[in-house]
């Protein structure tokens, strides 16, 4: 087909259209709904006895903040991402940097203290992917709606937000401050999660364009 | 792109976005210009330019509800086309490597077997005469007159993905047909 009749086509196809809210206030309402999601998804479960000492743990409470700003950050870079000419690499700059910081934080416990113990850790996976899994669906909802141009990075960061938010919200569940156990059994699931789901967008986009 | 254009193109398109079609025809054209231009220094194939240059029309009418009124139109045009041109970049890379290792595959058995050449050659055409007609003509577009799977897609009516479905199956056939291995 020639250019210009293909211009015709197009333009005849042009029905009135609503742009699309500012990123940050999708993101506001996602966030939002998401919170809300695994503020009742932990009230549900139920809350580890031993909350009231553990919210006074700096550690447990540096790790509440970073993964409550690594949710944040990745979410909010995935709603940038979104759009084609949003891409701020500020805020993805961010979003790494926090990403790189939660692994650390979660990793240098273990080398620090050589814990060994994994622990039983089942109903935490069950509990991670339970309190990710919906947020992640609105979220592909949502950001689906908009015209990602790098399907696959925003698949990662959308999961790494999502499971990561999941992994918050088993922070209050789980009594278990193992480090080795809280790496394998909450930080891990969101990692192998995060990198198939790349995997598999990248796979799935080489197919389409054979 | 200017700042005058850019909001020429900016309320072109927000009129688009309203469904005024006519408005909308006039932005595709300047944008067409627009990536013409940007896409010269950067393709150099006539053909692909233009397959590219479509690509980016078709994404940048799937993506108008992205733009926003107030911001400036030109780094949203230009992000669109600039993936759609790295996307078929990819997939020519892709492409080609499927294609050329199914024709080094055929050039070694033919070499392999250099007496048996026309005999070989002749079963190929009489392999390609036992394919389903329309899956023969793709091969023989493809092959024989050497046009791109776009340009098939064109002719046939089909998709690009059904013409490289249809051409590999019969790629395939051929192959069995030969004997030859993957």
């Amino acid at each position: 087909m020639k250019t210009d009749a293909l211009i015709r086509e197009l333009a005849s196809q042009a029905q009135p259209v609503q742009p699309l809210a500012h990123p940050f206030r999708r993101f506001a309402y996602w966030f939002f709904l998401a919170l809300l999601y695994v503020a009742i998804g932990v009230l549900i479960i139920g809350f580890r006895k031993d909350l009231s000492d553990a919210i006074t743990k700096t550690s447990f409470l540096i790790q509440a903040v970073v993964l409550l700003t690594l949710s944040f950050t990745t979410s909010l870079s995935a709603f940038y991402l979104s759009i084609p000419d949003l891409r701020n690499q500020r805020i993805m700059l961010t979003a790494v940097l926090v990403l790189a910081v939660w692994l650390v934080v979660f990793s240098a416990p273990i080398l620090l203290t050589g814990d060994v113990t994994v622990g039983e850790g089942l109903r935490c996976l069950r509990n991670v992917l339970f309190l990710g899994l919906p947020p992640s669906a609105l979220l592909y909802l949502i950001l689906i709606k908009a015209f990602p141009l790098r399907k696959a990075e925003l698949i990662f960061i959308g999961l790494v937000s999502t499971f990561g938010l999941g992994c918050f919200g088993t922070r209050f569940i789980c009594p278990n401050d193992d480090p080795l156990h809280f790496f394998a059994w909450h930080c891990l699931p969101v990692l192998l999660v995060s990198v198939a789901g790349f995997g598999l967008a990248r796979f799935i986009s080489c197919k389409q364009s054979l | 792109m200017n700042f005058e254009e850019d909001k020429k193109l900016s309320l072109l398109l927000i009129e688009g976005q309203r469904g005024d079609q006519v408005a909308y025809g006039h932005f595709l054209k300047e944008v067409s210009a627009v990536l013409r231009a940007f896409l010269l220094s950067r393709v150099k194939h006539l053909g692909d330019r233009e397959d590219i240059l479509q690509e980016a029309l078709v994404a940048i009418h799937r993506a108008r509800h992205t733009y926003a009124p107030g911001r400036p139109v030109g780094p949203w045009i230009y992000a669109i086309c600039e993936n759609r041109l790295i996307d078929n970049v990819r997939k020519r890379n892709r492409v080609e490597r499927f294609e050329v290792s199914w024709i080094k595959d055929l050039e070694n058995h033919f070499k392999a077997e250099a007496s048996q050449e026309h005999y070989q050659l002749e079963k190929v055409f009489e392999i390609m005469g036992r394919l389903p007609k329309q899956q023969r003509e793709i091969l023989e577009l493809l092959k024989v007159h050497g046009f791109s799977v776009a340009e098939v897609s064109i002719k046939t009516g089909m998709s690009e993905s059904a013409v490289k479905v249809s051409a590999f199956r019969g790629y395939e056939i051929i192959r069995k047909g030969l004997g030859v291995k993957k």
